[in-house]
């Protein structure tokens, strides 16, 4: 009977762990809150200026290399995005924004529906325009440090905070770094779509200097890595 | 402002242009002869060259360096070595790409004719084999007291370029520079261009075929 009794409590727990997006195991839950735009720590390239990554793309055993050039515009509140191949031809030029992508030019072979979309999706995710207005709903959670050999009781430090935000297109799970005040990873769902993006930063600066994302399902892979 | 500037830009570019005097069609011929006659003599080119890519809005060009090596029929490579180290070998139909070691290996029969287009064309403008482009493009000549300038416009097919404008030295026929203008998008004023300058070019050394050979 007392093992009876312990099934619902047992089957709450695997439902509650179920529930908890992979990027956020570990983390304890702190229930729905509002949250704004900053806690995610959007970080910011430069206004009016561009910045270059080099871009490897992978799909199955493929790999293809070319370049993503990437210029916010204040006024306009877009994000022009323009990738090349090594050599020079342009494969896509278009701006982002939080209305979605607007593209001026489009090479052949990336021109299908669903090849477009993910883009889009991941463009926007990356540079949080998948966002609108500045205060969300999110479910939160957080990982705090305790010093228990401190001989004096000490705080809790917040280390790592997560916040699932339902969007139009689809729930993403946002992971930051509390001590350092960076946006680490961000997991979408997703049936096939399915996917994680991974910040990695220099010391000292805010901007990443790589960002991995990953579509285990598609067997897609795409490497961002700032080259100035 | 933006007309004011616009109008500035322009008057710019016609102004260089002007500086390159059109050629007759008997002085065209003319060099057009030779330069056929220069680059049926070449067997192999050993350049370095400076790879410019701009793109209208964005506050920087980006700038790529490397070196050049081209062998007869049909074999070429690009050895990028900054900012980032690349390599492109193409041998026949097959392209080889190399990067951070790793390798892919695409065969461009199946590539689409767009494709085939490009390549074919980008190589024949980089070893200066103009007969090749008469049927598609519309070659107008221009010279300065150095060079001559060839105008490539297509006139058939998918026009991926607005124009191909290729720099010669009037001295041994070589191609210095090379500017691919893309045709402009809906929605975007200018053109984006990307433009090659070579230089330090060797003709007709010794390359080792196994230098191109795709694995």
């Amino acid at each position: 009977m007392r093992y009876l009794l312990a099934l619902p409590f047992c089957l709450v727990l695997l439902l509650n762990s179920a529930c908890t997006p992979d990027i956020f195991k570990g983390m304890e839950s702190k229930g729905k809150q509002t949250i704004q735009r900053a806690n995610l720590y959007p970080y910011h390239l430069n206004a009016d200026q561009s910045t270059m990554y080099s871009m490897e793309l992978g799909f199955h055993d493929n790999m293809l290399s070319c370049l993503l050039l990437v210029q916010p515009d204040e006024a306009q509140k877009n994000t022009r995005i323009v990738c090349t191949s090594i050599f020079g031809a342009t494969i896509l030029d278009a701006t982002i924004s939080e209305k979605g992508m607007l593209i001026y030019d489009c090479a052949e072979q990336l021109r299908h529906k669903k090849v477009l979309r993910l883009l889009e999706k991941d463009l926007q995710t990356i540079f949080l325009k998948n966002l609108k207005g500045n205060d969300f709903k999110a479910k939160v959670y957080h990982k705090s440090y305790t010093n228990n050999e401190s001989a004096i009781a000490t705080d809790p430090i917040l280390m790592n905070a997560g916040y699932s935000i339902k969007t139009t297109k689809g729930k993403y799970h946002y992971k930051t770094n509390e001590v350092e005040q960076k946006l680490t990873s961000i997991a979408t769902d997703g049936k096939l779509t399915k996917g994680k993006m991974v910040f990695e930063y220099s010391d000292g600066e805010f901007q990443p200097n790589k960002i991995t994302i990953e579509h285990p399902i598609l067997h897609l892979s795409i490497l961002l890595e700032r080259t100035e | 402002m933006n007309k004011i500037f616009s109008l500035l830009l322009a008057l710019c570019i016609s102004a260089s242009v002007s500086a390159q005097k059109a050629l007759n069609a008997a002085d065209a011929a003319e060099v057009e002869k030779s330069i056929e006659a220069q680059t049926s003599k070449l067997t192999t080119i050993k350049s370095n060259f400076k790879q410019t890519k701009h793109i209208n809005g964005m506050s920087k060009d980006y700038v790529a360096t490397g070196d050049m090596m081209y062998k007869k029929d049909n074999k070429v490579i690009l050895n990028y070595t900054t900012p980032k180290k690349y390599k492109m070998v193409v041998n026949g139909e097959k392209v080889m790409m190399e990067n951070n070691g790793k390798k892919n290996v695409y065969n461009t029969k199946g590539a689409g004719a767009s494709m085939n287009e490009m390549q074919a064309m980008i190589t024949a403008c980089m070893t200066g084999n103009l007969q090749s482009l008469k049927n598609k493009y519309k070659l107008t000549y221009y010279e300065d007291g150095q060079n001559y300038l060839v105008k490539v416009v297509p006139i058939t097919g998918k026009k991926i370029f607005k124009d191909i404008e290729m720099e010669l030295k009037k001295s041994d026929k070589m191609l210095t520079r090379l500017r691919l203008t893309e045709t402009a998008k809906a929605g975007k004023s200018g053109n984006d261009y990307t433009e090659y300058s070579f230089s330090g070019t060797e003709q007709n050394i010794s390359l080792a075929d196994s230098l191109f050979t795709i694995e």
